[in-house]
């Protein structure tokens, strides 16, 4: 029973941070339509900009994120303006070709800045384990389920209830509709990108206390994103949320009950069945999946 | 009309095209990511260099991707060797040695990196590689084409059992990390109070190249030993998280640990033992990622104890002779120079095997001839303590199962004590005694 209660419980933690992760992706899918192949470098870059704030002002990950969702925002209006942008109206191959290029290069300029090292942070924070009777989790993976949750809360009142949301979520239902309402497309475009790494920064910023960091670790988690996104279907942040957390369940106990070296293979069996029987994921539309093929 | 103007932008745009890839042609001969150090780029290779000549011998390391932190490493011994050499004078009457840098994140990358050195830069001698499933590949390449591959890191079994002529490797195998890590686990049980038979082994290791040759190797000698294996699980290296193998490995209740980690999946295993209360009385790790500086900077005060079945290092300089001992300070001090720290077990590894190459086997080939260096190396018969790192030489001959293997390489036993690395087994190479016995459980440390 024990075991059972700590698979649940490391399951869904790990699940949180994988939501958190694939939130940001999948609604620069529903909006921009925009595949983000560098969507772990955007995580790999939350977590340094996390880790060199805690090196020099000791912030913990929990404060640090502050500092790193508005700092990726801006990066990514930055990203937006000068690459993204310019590959709004081309073809989707055009498109998947800019964000590979833009993982190359960020990753490669990480790699000639910060050096091949893996590092992590060490603190007590980092370090401190919570015991629940026979359960134990990683506290800071526990503040991590907290902020997801927190953060899922306010982007969902965000795009309920402001202007800027409605416009948002106008946008990704009838582009073409929307610019006849009179919304300013570009601006949606502009702002749904910037909050979607800013959203990845957060969960990168929010990974520190557990995984060390280098160059190429954005690329082992953005595959995971990318199962999870498919998973809840594409477009959905409801989706991501419950996507996360399921792959998070499905690797902690195959990996468990039936092997370690396996439990990868046991969300990609989930995934492909996903995709046979229910292509548009969870929660998403009919024909999503398909759009940009169009 | 209409053609005309639909026609100028389309052409302007395929001369542009044209204009830069002409351009990328001449500029960048090589991959993005690698460069040329000191030789004439281009598509020449000719080296036209100082009044002396040059010595162009080509390097394959992953110096990105997730492997850097290794392949950085391994480069600077390698390195630091080509700069000792060339101080002294270089080789074949004064000519210097200038790298072909290729870097190989990958096996794809090693081929087409192997590839670009052979046909493109001509060189026939290639120095590698850290990585043993970069090692496989690119060793296969050079096989192909009649280059020297000098591999000094790669531990994989298969690597030296393909029966190839070109291919030398100056390290031991897996069977000498992987078996040794039994054997110490062995050596162990009665510190423990424990009963070898009945001492519970479990063994964990990544799937890769590396991590499978090295856990196979581990469970056989364990099997050897008659030694009781309660768990023998893989998992993969970028795998985000390894709390199910933790949690599993756990519920076996095991006395050791041995496990083969390859890169930062050794703080991601250590920090999540924490995490999750996996408390054993010893870990004997196999090198990799277990074994690096980084391994200690990231998990702080919670790698000392924790023993590594791993590549010699700074050993006792009695082992030593007397010109080994001289170079050993010298590395050391160089690499301080470099870099503020002491080297690790893979700098070692390529300082010492790229020594042996520049000193003893290119020297009395006399030049750049596949055969003759080839020659040179089969010839070689030093006895241990003639590297640097205490090794010997002598390489298996062609029609050996292992040919090209260096027999007189062994393991010894790392312990990190303190932050630092320090050698503790066997007792004529040790430098320190082993410390922490029996491991303490997390409670019992300060968190």
């Amino acid at each position: 029973m024990a075991i059972l209660l700590q698979l649940i419980a490391s399951g869904l933690l790990l699940g949180s941070l994988y939501s958190l992760i694939s939130v940001g992706l999948t609604l620069l899918f529903g909006v921009l339509r925009l595949v983000n192949f560098a969507h772990g470098e955007f995580l790999m870059l939350g977590m340094y900009a996390a880790y060199w704030l805690h090196q020099a002002f000791g912030l913990e990950a929990y404060l640090a994120l502050f500092v790193v969702g508005p700092l990726l925002f801006l990066f990514g209006l930055a990203v937006y303006q000068l690459v993204i942008k310019r590959t709004m109206g081309a073809p989707n191959v055009a498109r998947i070709f800019a964000t590979v290029g833009l993982a190359v290069v960020l990753q490669n300029s990480a790699l000639a800045l910060w050096t091949g090292d893996f590092r992590q942070i060490q603190s007590p924070f980092a370090s401190a384990v919570l015991r629940l009777g026979e359960v134990q989790v990683n506290l800071s993976l526990v503040v991590a389920f907290a902020i997801t949750t927190a953060v899922s809360l306010a982007l969902f009142a965000f795009l309920k209830w402001t202007y800027i949301g409605k416009a948002i979520r106008a946008t990704a239902q009838d582009r073409g509709a929307a610019l006849l309402m009179g919304i300013d497309i570009n601006r949606v475009f502009l702002v749904t990108y910037a909050t979607g790494i800013a959203l990845v920064g957060i969960a990168g910023a929010l990974l520190t206390p557990t995984f060390a960091v280098f160059p190429a670790v954005g690329a082992n988690f953005s595959l995971v994103a990318f199962v999870v996104v498919v998973l809840g279907g594409m477009g959905s942040i409801p989706g991501a949320l419950l996507g996360g957390l399921i792959v998070g369940l499905v690797e902690t106990f195959s990996g468990f009950y039936i092997s370690p070296a396996l439990k990868q293979a046991f969300y990609f069996i989930l995934f492909i069945l996903v995709l046979a029987i229910r292509p548009q994921g969870l929660f998403g539309q009919r024909g999503a999946e398909e759009f940009g093929f169009k | 009309m209409i053609r005309k103007r639909v026609g100028l932008p389309r052409a302007t745009t395929a001369l542009g095209l044209l204009a830069t890839l002409l351009l990328t042609a001449c500029a960048a001969p090589g991959t993005p990511g690698t460069s040329t150090t000191g030789s004439t780029s281009g598509a020449a290779p000719a080296p036209a260099g100082p009044a002396g000549g040059e010595v162009r011998i080509g390097t394959i390391f992953p110096l990105t991707g997730n492997l850097a932190f290794g392949g950085n490493e391994s480069f600077l011994g390698t390195d630091i060797a080509r700069e000792i050499i060339n101080e002294r004078g270089g080789i074949w009457g004064g000519k210097q040695i200038v790298f072909v840098k290729a870097d190989a994140p990958d096996q794809t990358a090693a081929t087409n990196e192997m590839n670009r050195l052979i046909t493109r830069e001509g060189v026939k001698l290639v120095i590698g590689s850290f990585s043993s499933a970069i090692a496989f590949t690119a060793s296969a390449v050079a096989e192909r084409n009649q280059v020297i591959f000098w591999e000094n890191h790669g531990v994989a079994n298969d690597i030296a059992r393909r029966g190839f002529k070109y291919l030398f490797k100056t390290n031991i195998n897996a069977a000498g990390t992987g078996g040794g890590a039994a054997v110490y686990a062995r050596e162990l049980a009665p510190k423990l109070g424990l009963d070898p038979k009945s001492m519970r082994v479990a063994i964990a290791w990544e799937d890769g190249t590396y991590g499978t040759s090295v856990g196979k190797s581990a469970a056989e000698k364990a099997a050897e030993l008659g030694l009781n294996v309660v768990a023998n699980e893989s998992y993969n290296a970028k795998a985000t998280d390894l709390s199910s193998l933790i949690l599993k490995l756990k519920s076996l209740n095991p006395d050791v640990l041995i496990v083969a980690g390859i890169g930062s999946d050794a703080v991601l295993f250590w920090k999540q033992a924490r995490d999750l209360n996996l408390n054993v009385k010893a870990v004997v790790a196999t090198s990799g990622g277990w074994g690096v500086p980084g391994f200690a900077e990231n998990v702080g005060e919670a790698a000392n104890g924790i023993f590594s079945s791993d590549f010699p290092t700074d050993v006792n300089p009695k082992a030593l002779n007397e010109a080994a001992a001289k170079l050993q300070s010298e590395f050391i001090n160089r690499f301080q120079a470099r870099t503020g720290r002491k080297p690790t077990g893979n700098a070692w590894l390529a300082f010492a095997g790229t020594m042996l190459l520049f000193e003893h086997v290119l020297p009395r080939a006399g030049a750049m001839d596949v055969e003759k260096i080839r020659e040179a190396a089969l010839a070689l018969d030093l006895p241990l303590g003639s590297m640097v790192n205490g090794y010997g030489v002598k390489f298996n001959p062609p029609g050996h199962p292992e040919a090209g293997l260096n027999t007189r390489s062994f393991s010894v036993v790392l312990q990190w004590q303190n932050g630092g690395m320090k050698v503790v087994y066997p007792e004529n190479l040790a430098n320190s005694q082993p410390i922490m016995v029996p491991l303490p459980s997390w409670d019992q440390r300060q968190r």
